[in-house]
């Protein structure tokens, strides 16, 4: 197993006058045999960070180290190396399943792109897969349209597990399931790091599936992560503001009376300074004297704050 | 052949008819091969008579003989130019996905170049060089059947590369040419064919006028088009000679065409219909007496009351019933929620009660709005009575808003329809609301169009139109799940501030369990299109029901312990049509018996505070945090 890391890495999206940074320079740290929460909202460019990170599209910048290997802008057999290593499990199983293939031919597939073998080897690896993520191996032989969501995104996963992985990214893997059977699917990812010593990037809007599953948190907001910590300190003591918005709003009931509410920012024009500022509680918005928030980038100085927090008025320094 | 027992008689008589032209193909020159040919010098040039159908030519021979010859060269010149246009342009519009983003663009480009380009001078310019006859126009109409064909297949193969399956297939390492093969071609293989069938009608008629202006097939070879040029020079004298193989012509190509549409319905028949089974008769099992009792507090000033509701479908198997039998009622100033998963038949219910059902049936003992039965009241009474005393909030504000008229036309437009209040009066009222709503420089908000509001200000938006006319009753459908969570906050917060300064009752309709209990006060559980169970909020952690207890469970929430397993439910949700007799729940239900499934339980207290539909309600064997976390 390896360490997965991740410097400064941007990836661009769209086209022409619409094309920006959906990444903007990410740090990502995500030890050997770890869960990594990652979450934010729509928009934040955590499902492109997720595309980056295992070469889908090309990165603009920065780097993807695998044991300090740099595969951004791999071609060829790195490219190949890296796309087996780490693997991508996405939002929609029924999008991602090929709907004319049946579960083996889709899960032995993968097992052929990288190992030789005979078709009984081949089956019997597809009913090992099936078996590891609580699937009847009978299915192998049922087309996508036959199974149920939870059952479907099994699926995906044992093709992604096919090829022995170091890292998986679960790329909102149960939010296009029915809540019923969120809760197996989420057992399952759980189950299959402590048995398999995967390491797991888990990606959600969801901060209390974030919370189940991780051993560390990032939070992303508008293509950075303002805040990157344990879970216990940073749902402890979170040093961003919009991280302690995010904590409220998982927790508390709804406020009682309507909040008002700032614009939104343009990601095609993020605001000066600290992309933040616009919608923070405690900006410029609400405290006109912190003008430093619209002149400085609060991820400058970022590594020497606690949890890495890119906030100008976060609370406490590294280590403290 | 079970496709074929799906296929009307219309599209059975067409596929009989393109089976008499293909037998025509094969049989025609044995049949009428020898009279095609004989000279007959006494009847040179011929009217149509019994014994020469279509008269006869020059030479005196037969024309009704040489018009069922020239079937099989005419269909073979269709079916062999299409194939090869086809062929071309398949392997060229599939050539993009393997290649890098310029290269890409330079191929598409040059398809779009070709498409372009009219055809008629391409096949022209082909003739010219390759000299006509039989290869002369095959190559000819193929080249310039490729480049539909080319951009067709780009066009579908662009939009299954981009699909998830095939970037999870590119991740596992399949090598391309396999990804072609068992990914792409397999999905782009039914939209081509059915296009396939249209090509060769299209091609008939091509080399048929090929033939007809004398550049095509040649003699001593004929097809329906050389027919066709001999024939018209005695038009005036003998019609049949024209006529004959123009009407053929015209009946294959047809024929060609309309068969190609009936394969394409049998083809798509074989789509599986997402595993669903056989609905049997489960949509009509009656419903017991006792499930009839009205799930609410029973007050007199209940907003909204709702006896036995119904809603049925037609279906391909006689009749859906997705919401079957359903009581409610919401009592004045209160916050109801409706928790359930897809397909439990919530949001249906919703859409009875408002009369928004479409292409179903909704039958209901009841329903009752400020104690007036609606269905007594015609139709502009119960518009009005709808319009002004209950509002509705949809999941997608911008499917609530017309993108093209500005937000403050679109907020006042009921009260000005239903209240008659007068345009400035009405705006003001407007601003005052989206300030209410937490909206800054209302004003500004109101001359703008929808697209310019970020999702929260538009679901505030379409709040304050439903506001306007002061209803009693809002209905919210997941009002926030398009939302973003700290947005998501404000809109309900907002809900909440409605409810609390002017007494208006809220249903929530939401399969978010945290956002239910946050917000409501009772909270009714559906599955299966029936309420299982009605419960106050608070005492949501002693629910009765197993299904509302799973529910609760299977969820992760800010207090979840994380050494500890979710609990789980297994199987999948019930679709309405699948729904069994008895509990509809009894298949995943660790509690459940013979009578479970045999039985639908009615919505009673069962020796809990509150009505549940179970046999074996749990609350008074332990508490739901203790049994489950």
């Amino acid at each position: 197993m390896s360490d997965l890391t991740i410097r400064g890495l941007r990836v661009r999206v769209g086209v022409g006058a619409r094309a920006f940074d959906a990444v903007d320079g990410v740090d990502l740290d995500v030890p050997s045999g770890s869960v990594v929460g990652l979450v934010g909202e729509s928009g934040s460019g955590k499902s492109t960070l997720a595309r980056g990170i295992v070469g889908l599209v090309p990165p603009r910048g920065g780097s993807v180290l695998l044991d300090a290997v740099d595969h951004a802008r791999a071609r060829g057999r790195r490219l190949a190396d890296l796309r087996r290593r780490v693997q991508l499990v996405f939002q929609d199983p029924r999008a991602s399943l090929n709907p004319r293939m049946t579960v083996g031919e889709a899960i032995g597939e993968a097992v052929a792109a990288h190992r030789r073998g005979s078709r009984q080897e081949r089956a019997a690896e597809v009913a090992r897969l099936l078996e590891l993520v609580a699937v009847d191996p009978a299915l192998a032989s049922a087309r996508p349209a036959r199974l149920s969501g939870g059952q479907r995104q099994r699926i995906a996963l044992a093709r992604a597990l096919a090829v022995r992985p170091d890292v998986i990214v679960a790329d909102e893997v149960t939010a296009a399931l029915d809540v019923s059977v969120q809760g197996a699917v989420l057992n399952l990812l759980r189950d299959l790091r402590r048995e398999t010593g995967l390491s797991l990037v888990v990606i959600s809007h969801d901060l209390a599936i974030v919370r189940y599953l991780s051993d560390s948190v990032a939070v992303m907001h508008l293509g950075r992560v303002v805040e990157h910590g344990t879970i216990a300190e940073v749902l402890d003591a979170p040093r961003h503001p919009y991280t302690r918005t995010l904590i409220e709003s998982a927790t508390a009931a709804a406020p009682s009376a309507a909040v008002p509410v700032g614009e939104a920012p343009d990601p095609l024009h993020p605001p000066s300074g600290c992309r933040y500022r616009l919608t923070c509680p405690v900006g410029p918005a609400h405290d006109a004297g912190r003008r430093i928030c619209l002149e400085a980038d609060p991820g400058a100085g970022a590594a020497e704050r606690a949890h890495r927090a890119a906030c100008h008025f976060a609370p406490g320094v590294a280590g403290g | 052949m079970s496709r074929l027992r799906m296929l009307t008689l219309g599209q059975r008589a067409l596929l009989a008819a393109l089976g008499l032209f293909v037998l025509l193909a094969v049989l025609g020159p044995v049949v009428w091969g020898h009279r095609a040919t004989q000279l007959d010098v006494l009847a040179l040039d011929q009217g149509a008579s019994s014994a020469h159908p279509f008269g006869t030519d020059g030479l005196g021979r037969d024309l009704f003989a040489r018009t069922m010859v020239a079937t099989r060269l005419s269909l073979v010149v269709a079916a062999v130019t299409t194939l090869l246009g086809f062929g071309i342009g398949v392997v060229a519009g599939m050539v993009p996905l393997l290649l890098g983003p310029r290269a890409r663009r330079a191929v598409e480009g040059t398809i779009g170049l070709l498409v372009a380009f009219p055809s008629i001078l391409l096949v022209l310019l082909v003739v010219a060089i390759v000299g006509p006859g039989v290869k002369g126009t095959i190559i000819a109409l193929g080249i310039a059947a490729a480049p539909p064909a080319a951009r067709l297949t780009q066009t579908l193969a662009a939009a299954v590369g981009d699909s998830d399956y095939v970037a999870a297939a590119r991740l596992v390492g399949v090598r391309p040419g396999r990804l072609l093969r068992r990914h792409v071609l397999p999905n782009v293989a039914s939209p081509l064919s059915l296009q396939l069938a249209q090509a060769m009608s299209a091609a008939l008629l091509a080399s048929s006028a090929l033939s007809f202006l004398g550049i095509g097939v040649q003699e001593p070879d004929y097809d329906w088009g050389s027919l066709l040029n001999v024939g018209l020079d005695r038009i005036y004298v003998v019609p049949a000679a024209a006529l004959g193989p123009a009407a053929v012509i015209i009946l294959a190509s047809l024929v060609l065409n309309a068969a190609g549409n009936a394969l394409a319905v049998a083809l798509a028949g074989e789509r599986p219909a997402h595993g669903r089974r056989a609905a049997g008769d489960a949509g009509t099992v009656p419903v017991p007496e006792a499930a009839h009792a009205v799930a609410g507090d029973g007050a007199d000033d209940a907003v909204l009351r709702v006896t036995d509701v119904s809603v049925r479908f037609p279906s391909a198997h006689g009749s859906v019933q997705p919401v079957r039998g359903v009581s409610l009622a919401v009592g004045a100033g209160e916050r109801l929620g409706i928790v359930g998963e897809s397909g439990s038949g919530k949001s249906l219910t919703a859409l009875a009660v408002a009369g928004l059902v479409e292409h179903g049936t909704v039958e209901a003992a009841a329903i009752e709005i400020d104690g007036t039965e609606l269905r007594t009241l015609s139709r502009a009474e119960r518009d009005r009575l709808l319009g002004t005393s209950m509002a509705m909030v949809f999941q997608d504000p911008l499917g609530a808003l017309n993108p093209v008229r500005r937000n403050g036309r679109q907020i006042v437009e009921a009260a000005r329809a239903h209240l008659g209040m007068e345009r400035d009066r009405a705006l003001a009222g407007a601003a005052a609301r989206l300030r209410e709503l937490g909206i800054s420089a209302a004003e500004r908000r109101l001359t703008q169009y929808p697209h310019e509001l970020s999702g929260g200000m538009r679901q505030r938006a379409v709040l304050a139109m439903g506001l306007m006319t002061e209803p009693r009753l809002i209905i919210a459908d997941e009002p926030t799940t398009a939302l973003d969570v700290t947005v998501q906050r404000h809109v309900l917060a907002a809900l909440r501030q409605v409810n609390e300064e002017h007494g208006t009752a809220i249903v929530l309709i939401s399969h978010d369990m945290s956002v239910i209990r946050s917000f409501c006060e009772r909270v009714l559980v559906m599955y299966g299109g029936i309420v299982v169970e009605e419960v106050d909020a608070d005492r949501l952690d002693r629910a009765a029901h197993p299904y509302t207890r799973a529910l609760l469970a299977a969820v992760p929430d800010m207090a979840t312990d994380r050494d500890r397993p979710l609990a789980t439910i297994p199987g999948r949700a019930v679709a309405a049509e699948d729904a069994p007799d008895g509990c509809p729940f009894a298949p995943r239900c660790a509690y459940a018996t013979d009578r479970c499934r045999a039985e639908r339980p009615a919505l009673v207290p069962r020796g809990t505070p509150q009505p549940v539909a179970c046999w074996h309600p749990q609350a008074m064997t332990a508490e739901l945090s203790q049994e489950a976390r």
